[in-house]
């Protein structure tokens, strides 16, 4: 006489509770984490009334809007700067600013001043 | 005689070992990718740049300039007319260490001058503008 074989019970872990716990700190690490980068380039200080003699060799960058820059008062275009800047004269770079300029515009001729290796330095346009 | 031999009840349980697996690994991706700090207290929007150095992440004293000219310093908002007395509180505090400035991209860059001109007659040599990589084509 054939027996029926005894049913195994599979002794399986729970994985309930695990999945559970899992998917918690997968929600909070996509909230709360920021996957934007962050990136500083470092500001020549404002020129100050005592601010020491001036470079022989000084260019003055003037940005009188966003797009109407002028340099040692040619008008240029912003991607015009950089090309401009290898072929003149080595020497320091005076960024005067008028009124109305965003940020971003300043943010463009810095990077492209501090690129070109130059001391830079920072006014606004009209103030002494 | 033969004994018929009980029916299997089919499984029914759904395997979840892949999805456990695919979840570990957007954990893990989350955790390491991921930087934690601060939402800022102002909305301000930096400017981009193609080239610039990392910052370092984690520190908590930032200058930060609105797109209307608001500011502060930290957690707390701060006039231009305290930004000085701030300022040189924050020097003494921490001398010879560059104070980071994140400036709204569409701000007048006039005020931004402004305040490292006070920054600069408070004794602070040293300043980062904080900026974000532009947008690929």
């Amino acid at each position: 006489m054939r027996l029926p074989r005894p049913v195994r019970r599979r002794h399986s872990i729970v994985l309930t509770s695990l999945v559970d716990v899992m998917f918690v700190l997968l929600f909070f690490f996509m909230l709360a984490a920021s996957a934007v980068e962050r990136r500083a380039i470092g500001i020549g200080m404002p020129v100050s009334d005592n601010a020491g003699p001036v470079a022989s060799s000084r260019l003055e960058l003037d940005l009188l809007g966003p797009t109407q820059w002028t340099l040692g008062g040619t008008p240029l275009r912003p991607s015009q700067l950089r090309p401009m800047l290898i072929e003149a004269a080595a020497g320091e770079v005076l960024i005067r600013t008028a009124p109305g300029v965003p940020v971003q515009a300043l943010t463009d001729a810095l990077t492209a001043v501090r690129e070109s290796g130059r001391r830079l330095r920072l006014a606004r346009l009209g103030v002494p | 005689m033969k004994i018929p031999s009980p029916q299997r009840v089919p499984r029914t349980d759904v395997d979840m070992v892949p999805m456990i697996n695919v979840a570990f690994l957007l954990l893990t991706f989350f955790l390491l990718l991921g930087r934690f700090g601060h939402a800022d207290i102002l909305a301000v929007d930096p400017p981009r740049t193609a080239q610039a150095a990392s910052a370092a992440v984690g520190e908590a004293d930032v200058l930060l300039l609105d797109r209307d000219g608001r500011m502060a310093l930290g957690r707390e908002r701060i006039e231009l007319r305290d930004l000085a007395a701030r300022a040189t509180a924050w020097q003494l505090a921490h001398p010879g260490a560059a104070l980071r400035v994140k400036a709204d991209a569409a701000a007048d860059a006039v005020n931004l001058l402004e305040c490292l001109e006070i920054l600069r007659d408070a004794g602070i040599a040293e300043v980062r503008l904080l900026t974000r990589p532009a947008d690929r084509p």
